[in-house]
């Protein structure tokens, strides 16, 4: 029983031992200030090729790929000359002649005939030195005129025996009977049509040949004195040739084929990259019934900063033969011209990084052989289709991107007394990468630049130089105060990425697969003091 | 604001948990109030009626922080909450809980083989879990959490006060070998504050380029309270209905050895009336920061990109249930003789799909007639192992009672954990109940002073080995 009572006193007195209530202390209490570090994605921004390009929006550059997946940018551009006159001009064709009775005779009571016939050889003459065979009208007309000095009548006929007729093959004619009505002497005009007509010329040297015929008549009481004359005069007006065939000779000839602007150089790609195999291949059609050695030396290429490069090379520099259709003269002979690095320096207009391409083509008609028979057509053209390819395979030397954003007035938390960034780089180019990091005022000053520059290794080659594994950095870079001051009132954060091919040999390239590209991944880390 | 931080901090640090006391459970069918622990508890008395309020309050409170780890006096004498130290005191896994419960009213009555109870008890049960992760993340940032998960999903808590009100039966073994029991309660809802038990929520930084993975799904947060509108009805009973059961039994394995099992709190409440909820709909994303190239204005471009993924619904009401935590309770008792007993509990509890351990281990002592005591050693999750104590005491029809598990070092600066129980009953016909168990003694006094083993006893023998037969002294 007592063994049970102390049991109890004991415990209760155990139960309110040592309280200490007042101890507690909940009034004034301070709060100790967090010091957390919080470490962010602050976001990324990527460089794939494909995506790159295709952001340029421009019409003129066709994307696609190779077999081996190698991108390959096209432009295209398109001109045509369809200027005959450049190769054959033929201008107003005239000719003149006259007939002499060389007799006096003063007829009584019948009337006297006397007949003429004479023959005339005139040249159809065009501008230049060409030899032509033969020409057919689309339109234009022949005017003739004859007159006489004699008091008398007369009749005549006026043939043109190389103008015929293309479907009734007969010679073009003037005929008449012109009457002396006492006091005037007679005279006459007619005008003929050349639709459907054609002039065959002769002899190689562009002759034609007319007859004029005829009587003069001498009534009673009329007189022919010995120096009357019977004079004609024609003229080919207008005319336009449906096809003239001959020797034309040389010529020369510009087609002016225009500027491309190139977007691409001007927006992505800076210098500093140097491809491999750019080329310049022209699809000629040829409805010129002429062959032309084509010159490509006028073809140039100029950059932003008016820097311009010609063409020049084996190619551009010597005359390359167009050919024309022999057997069918309204459909084109198809020609190509192909300008690479092989045989021009194009390399040297693309390494410009070139914002235009300006390719004039000039031409020599029967370059090679001036006794080529040669035809022009109402249709005749040359259409030059350029087609410019350039596979980004290429070598990069120094070349430069530069990534710009706004920072104004996003940092204004004084609590953060310590910043770094960490980025990671994963690399699939076949490139060396070296990124500069800098804060910039609005001026465009550098406030802070990262000391250290962040080196992006190239990727993993396989034996056949595909990529088999990307290159993977990770960099981290304390800004410390001069860079959180730099933030406060700097502008821009500027990063700057210097690209370079992981050879010295200034042969090797490497290809840009349209999957390839470098990603860069930024994260922050902050940590301040924050007083609750 | 100090003030409510610091609170919130300590309630939070203090990983608490709050279960049914051991030290008065350790009482079992002396007080009414164990019909509660095991239905098949239940007073020697006739009557057992309660005194409103005065009958039973309990509270239970476990924390794993003290005053003392959580402030710490600067040189200067201030008074400083010391997140470090709380960080250093908490484990993975924490949870904030209190426990209360009112007798409002009981009725019990007992005659020959069978008790019967009404009763009826305001409750209050609150736990809020959360990971040591959320605070680190919260006090350090997210840079411990570089390359690994802060992983959410043990983040969750659910706080109700309800009403239950119901009937109890226990039957007693005429040989006293058994009893069991059951209680059936009706459970009325008036507020509830909780989370899904399926949220799920994780976060992880990259180490190389700190992008997050994130991933929320049913974070939702449910508010149900009727107090503002409630009428006159349900005063009594709300709208918001559930249902529990008890269940307990004890065996009489034989003279000495008693096993007592229950699983109590069995049961849900239906939540349907005055919900105010929100929701965030579910997002699982990486978030790589912004496109740097194509965004102007960094900072907005920053916002955007991340607030564009979470989606908050503000007026979700959608009725939801939920589990009151189960309690099971496994006591043995090892009677030394008919006042006094060994015994030693477990107690595990079920909650949000953690189970809660505790283990108490001690002597009980009846002291006379209207007395008993026990005192135990404690293990609560969490906890030290402490010292508990319990009374039960008659005087008269009145029974006071009372227990606590900490009976060591009350300095409020170093507590960690209470809890107390205390109450006063009324208990009539207390000599109306046929005992039916006695006890042999362990030891039997032959006439010359030597003490012999009891074996057994069969009626009012005692069964004792065989002893020799000895010569008579005065030979």
């Amino acid at each position: 029983m007592y063994w049970s009572k102390i049991r109890i006193i004991v415990g209760i007195i155990v139960f309110c031992f040592a309280c200490n209530v007042n101890e507690l202390e909940f009034n004034d209490l301070e709060l100790q200030n967090l010091k957390p570090v919080v470490v962010a994605p602050l976001g990324t921004f990527e460089y794939t090729m494909q995506e790159l390009i295709e952001e340029l929006n421009d019409d003129l550059v066709e994307i696609g790929t190779d077999a081996d997946q190698v991108i390959i940018l096209t432009f295209k551009d398109s001109s045509s000359f369809s200027l005959s006159d450049e190769f054959i001009a033929i201008d107003d064709v005239n000719g003149e002649g006259s007939v002499f009775p060389e007799q006096s005779v003063a007829p009584i009571g019948t009337t006297v005939r006397i007949p003429f016939e004479e023959e005339f050889i005139y040249v159809y003459e065009p501008t230049g030195d060409e030899r032509l065979d033969s020409v057919f009208y689309d339109n234009g007309t022949v005017i003739f005129n004859v007159e006489s000095t004699c008091s008398c009548s007369f009749e005549y006929s006026f043939e043109i025996e190389n103008t015929r007729n293309v479907n009734t093959d007969a010679p073009l004619a003037f005929s008449g009977i012109l009457n002396f009505d006492g006091s005037n002497n007679p005279s006459d005009e007619q005008v003929r049509s050349l639709v459907d007509h054609k002039t065959i010329l002769n002899d190689d040297a562009n002759n034609f040949r007319s007859v004029f015929r005829g009587e003069i008549i001498i009534e009673p009481g009329q007189i022919l004195k010995a120096e009357d004359e019977l004079k004609f005069e024609f003229l080919y007006k207008d005319q336009d040739f449906q096809k003239i065939f001959g020797l034309f000779g040389q010529d020369s000839i510009t087609i002016d084929g225009g500027i491309i602007e190139i977007d691409l150089f001007e927006d992505a790609l800076s210098s500093g990259i140097v491809f491999e195999g750019p080329e310049i291949q022209i699809d000629f059609e040829n409805r010129f019934g002429i062959p032309i050695g084509i010159l490509t030396d006028s073809i140039y290429a100029k950059n932003n900063s008016g820097d311009s490069v010609f063409l020049s090379g084996t190619v551009p520099d010597n005359p390359q033969i167009i050919a024309f259709s022999r057997d069918d003269i309204f459909e084109p002979a198809l020609s190509t011209v192909t300008i690479n690095s092989a045989n021009s320096n194009i390399r040297d207009l693309f390494n410009l990084a070139p914002n235009q391409l300006t390719f004039p083509v000039t031409g020599i008609s029967n370059f090679n052989n001036t006794d080529n028979f040669n035809y022009v057509t109402d249709s005749s053209d040359i259409k030059a289709n350029a087609t410019f390819t350039l596979p980004l395979r290429f070598r990069l030397e120094d070349f430069t991107q530069k990534v710009d954003f706004d920072i104004e007035g996003t940092y204004d938390n004084e609590e953060i007394d310590s910043l770094f960034m960490q980025i990671v780089t994963r690399n699939n180019l076949p490139f060396i990468a070296e990124m500069e990091i800098s804060i910039n005022d609005s001026t465009g000053a550098e406030l802070f630049k990262i000391p250290e520059s962040v080196v992006i290794e190239i990727p993993i080659f396989n034996a056949v130089g595909d990529i088999v594994s990307d290159s993977e950095t990770i960099s981290k870079f304390p800004l410390g105060p001069a860079g959180i001051e730099a933030l406060k009132t700097g502008s821009d954060l500027s990063i700057n990425l210097v690209l370079n091919s992981p050879s010295n040999n200034v042969n090797d390239f490497f290809s840009i697969l349209s999957t390839n590209g470098i990603r860069v991944e930024v994260g922050v880390g902050a940590s301040g003091e924050i007083e609750l | 604001m100090k003030k409510v931080t610091f609170i919130l901090i300590l309630l939070s640090g203090l990983s608490s948990i709050c279960q049914g006391q051991i030290s008065s459970g350790l009482l079992k069918g002396e007080i009414y109030q164990n019909n509660a622990v095991n239905p098949a508890y239940f007073p020697g008395s006739r009557w057992v009626i309660s005194i409103p309020v005065l009958s039973g309050t309990s509270i239970n409170y476990n924390n794993r922080l003290s005053y003392s780890d959580a402030i710490t006096q600067l040189d200067n004498g201030v008074n400083q909450v010391n997140f470090d130290n709380i960080l250093s005191s908490l484990k993975d896994n924490n949870f904030i809980g209190l426990q209360a419960r009112i007798n409002i009213l009981f009725v019990g009555f007992r005659k020959n083989q069978a008790a019967i109870s009404l009763f009826v008890n305001e409750r209050v049960e609150a736990d809020v879990f959360f990971p040591k992760d959320l605070i680190d993340f919260a006090v350090n940032g997210n840079i411990n959490f570089v390359g690994r998960e802060l992983n959410l999903d043990k983040l969750g808590g659910n706080a109700s006060h309800f009403r239950e009100m119901g009937i109890g039966y226990t039957y007693f073994d005429k040989e006293d070998r058994f009893s069991f029991g059951y209680r059936l309660k009706l459970l009325s809802g008036f507020f509830n504050a909780s989370t899904p038990g399926d949220f799920t929520a994780s976060l992880t930084t990259n180490p190389d380029n700190f992008s997050l993975d994130i991933n929320v799904e049913n974070a939702i947060y449910r508010n149900t309270e009727i107090y503002s509108n409630r009428n006159g009805t349900s005063f009594i009973i709300s709208s918001n209905l559930g249902a529990a059961i008890d269940l307990g039994a004890t065996f009489n394995v034989n003279e000495q050895v008693t096993v007592g099992v229950s699983i109590t709190d069995l049961g849900f409440i239906s939540w349907k009336d005055g919900i105010e909820g929100r929701q965030l709909e579910n997002t699982n994303f990486t978030y790589g920061g912004v496109d740097i190239r194509n965004s102007d204005d960094l900072i907005e471009a920053l916002e955007d990109s991340i607030s564009d993924r979470f989606n908050i619904i503000d007026s979700y009401d959608e009725p939801y249930s939920t589990l009151l935590p189960a309690i099971g309770n496994l006591t043995g008792s090892w009677h030394l003789n008919e006042n006094s007993e060994l015994i030693a509990t477990v107690i595990p509890r079920f909650v949000r799909g953690n189970v809660q351990m505790q283990y108490g281990a001690g002597i009980s002592q009846r002291v006379g007639r209207n007395l008993k005591v026990n005192v135990s050693a404690n293990k609560l999750p969490q906890q030290n192992v402490n010292l508990g104590a319990a009374l039960a005491w008659y005087i008269g029809p009145i029974q006071i009672y009372g227990g606590t598990d900490r009976i060591l070092n009350y300095d409020l600066t170093t507590l960690r954990q209470f809890n107390y129980t205390f109450g006063i009953n009324l208990a009539l016909g207390r000599g109306k109940i046929k005992k039916t168990r006695t006890y042999s003694p362990s030891k039997f006094r032959m006439n010359g002073g030597e003490e012999i083993k009891v074996k057994g006893k069969d009626k009012i023998y005692l069964i004792i080995p065989k002893q020799k037969r000895k010569k008579p002294v005065n030979q």
